[in-house]
């Protein structure tokens, strides 16, 4: 007879305090910072590696076409032709665009350019009024994404994408000996983008390539 | 005129109280969850509510083929005009209150009954199980609670002993009677069965979103729907309002503009509501029934017994 009423008033009890352990949980997260943001008002950059729009220093270009043949949904278009220059000869870009429609934003010409001269961008808001605005954009073009965002900047884009590693190509570490590779466990070792194919050393100072975010 | 004058100032009030609440509402739950809520219509998104009652107002009034047409038409009444009339006697500030009668807080408690007819109605004349599922739970509910409420508030009228709600408030301006500790039961028992009344968490079984898809007002669109929305603000408004004055010493306090206390207190424990809502989960049915029959009430009778056997002694 007394254990049921005994253990109604535990119950009881026990109720009121996770009521009270609750409430002070609720207040706590109610002064708490929010985690989300205020979104058109405020913007948090874009990862590291995140792909948003192609996009081109043209200067670094050196033609080498890799982009377009490994561009899977051929959204790249490149042309040249070939000037003279002094006594030499040199190739000049004669056009270069992008397709943002077909393009599927898999960033292998990102990966596979040999002077990180084609990169992908941190655009994200990037839908347009007219069709035509996403078919052939001008990579060449300084300008080439203000008409989606009249805030875009090259200057910027290529700033920000230095914190990029992926598919960045840097000098190459000698092939490590085979008891260089015993001693540093290359199993261990970060995973070295697919561009620099030779396994880098880990410790080698001549290869800043770090893979963080992948 | 000085009918009008306070018919249009209760008004009024009611639609920016109601308004701002469900604005405060949907901030103070973002806040708790780590959000930032409405954030667009005006300051920090404080405009949102009326740009939504103004979608509401434009919206298309659908009613269901196979509703009981009166029935259906009249339910948002029955739950508005009972808000409404409640306020006539609540005391804002020292002499603000719109008629002093001397049955206030009976009046208060009677009125506000009606609103489960209106509910039940809703439910009835829907036509739609999950209505009619909500209606019944809602006049259960409503009816159950109904008793521990009346008897922590009849613990109020025994200490004072007048219905008027400006006598209670005076009977307080040595001490509020939350301080006495027989008082101070009756106010967790007005809180819980008030919380039921009004039918927030952890007692909103009749408009369950999870369960019955809002339950009473599933079928109502535009400002029907609108109303039954202002309607439980404005309940969940004068709920606070009484305990404040019943409980917490109404208008009285310090320095400050007796009608700032009022509101202070008030919105204080619309507060408090709104706290517990974003705190509890949802408690079942039979479990919420046998609460109220198996523990709200016999303590708020022996609680009603043993003072009063003091109050006599």
């Amino acid at each position: 007879m007394i254990n049921p009423i005994f253990q109604k008033i535990k119950f009881a009890y026990l109720s009121a305090v996770s009521l009270v352990i609750g409430m002070k949980v609720t207040i706590k997260n109610f002064f708490a910072p929010s985690v989300t943001l205020d979104y058109p008002r405020k913007k948090q950059p874009m990862t590291a590696n995140f792909r948003g729009m192609v996009d081109l220093k043209p200067d670094a270009c050196v033609i080498c076409y890799q982009c377009i043949k490994i561009c899977p949904t051929a959204a790249l278009y490149l042309s040249h032709k070939t000037v003279p220059d002094g006594e030499k000869k040199k190739n000049e870009i004669t056009k270069f665009t992008y397709n943002a429609e077909l393009c599927c934003f898999c960033g292998l010409c990102d990966e596979i350019c040999p002077t990180d001269a084609i990169f992908m961008n941190k655009m994200y808001e990037v839908s347009a009024y007219e069709h035509e605005q996403i078919l052939n954009i001008d990579l060449m073009d300084e300008q080439k994404y203000t008409h989606i965002d009249p805030k875009y900047s090259l200057a910027d884009e290529v700033k920000s994408n230095e914190a990029n590693t992926v598919g960045k190509v840097t000098k190459v570490a000698p092939p490590p000996t085979p008891a260089a590779t015993t001693a540093t466990a290359p199993a261990a070792a970060p995973t070295p983008p697919p561009a620099a194919a030779p396994t880098p050393k880990p410790n080698s100072t001549e290869n800043p390539t770090t893979n963080p975010g992948t | 005129m000085e009918l009008t004058i306070a018919v249009l100032s209760v008004v009024g009030f009611i639609s920016v109280s109601a308004m701002f609440l469900v604005w405060g509402e949907r901030k103070v739950s973002a806040l708790f969850q780590n959000r930032l809520g409405p954030n667009v219509v005006g300051w920090h998104g404080s405009l949102q509510s009326v740009a939504d009652m103004v979608k509401l107002l434009l919206k298309e009034n659908i009613m269901p083929a196979q509703a009981d047409k009166l029935v259906w038409w009249l339910a948002p009444f029955f739950v508005v005009v009972p808000a409404v009339a409640v306020f006539v006697t609540i005391p804002f500030g020292k002499n603000l209150i719109v008629h002093d009668l001397n049955v206030g807080i009976l009046f208060i408690t009677s009125i506000s009954s009606v609103t489960v007819l209106g509910i039940f109605m809703a439910g009835w004349g829907s036509n739609n199980k999950y209505s009619l599922l909500g209606g019944m739970r809602s006049a259960a509910q409503i009816i159950s609670y109904e008793v521990p409420l009346l008897l922590s508030i009849v613990l109020v009228i025994m200490e004072t002993g007048t219905l008027s709600m400006q006598e209670i408030i005076k009977a307080q301006a040595h001490g509020w009677f939350i301080l006495k500790p027989h008082l101070a039961l009756a106010f967790i028992i007005y809180l819980i069965s008030a919380t039921a009344e009004v039918n927030r968490v952890p007692f909103d079984i009749p408009e369950a979103e999870s369960e019955l898809g809002a339950g009473y007002h599933t079928e109502y669109t535009g400002m029907k729907f609108g109303m039954f929305f202002v309607a439980e603000y404005t309940n969940l408004f004068i709920i606070s309002a009484i305990a404040a004055t019943l409980f917490l010493g109404g208008w009285q306090g310090p320095w400050l503009p007796s009608w700032f206390w009022f509101l202070l207190k008030a919105y204080g424990l619309v507060f408090l509501s709104m706290w517990v809502r974003w705190t509890l989960p949802r408690v079942r049915m039979d479990q919420m029934m046998g609460f109220a029959w198996k523990v709200l009430t016999p303590i708020a009778l022996a609680n009603l017994l043993i003072s009063g056997w003091f109050m006599v002694k």
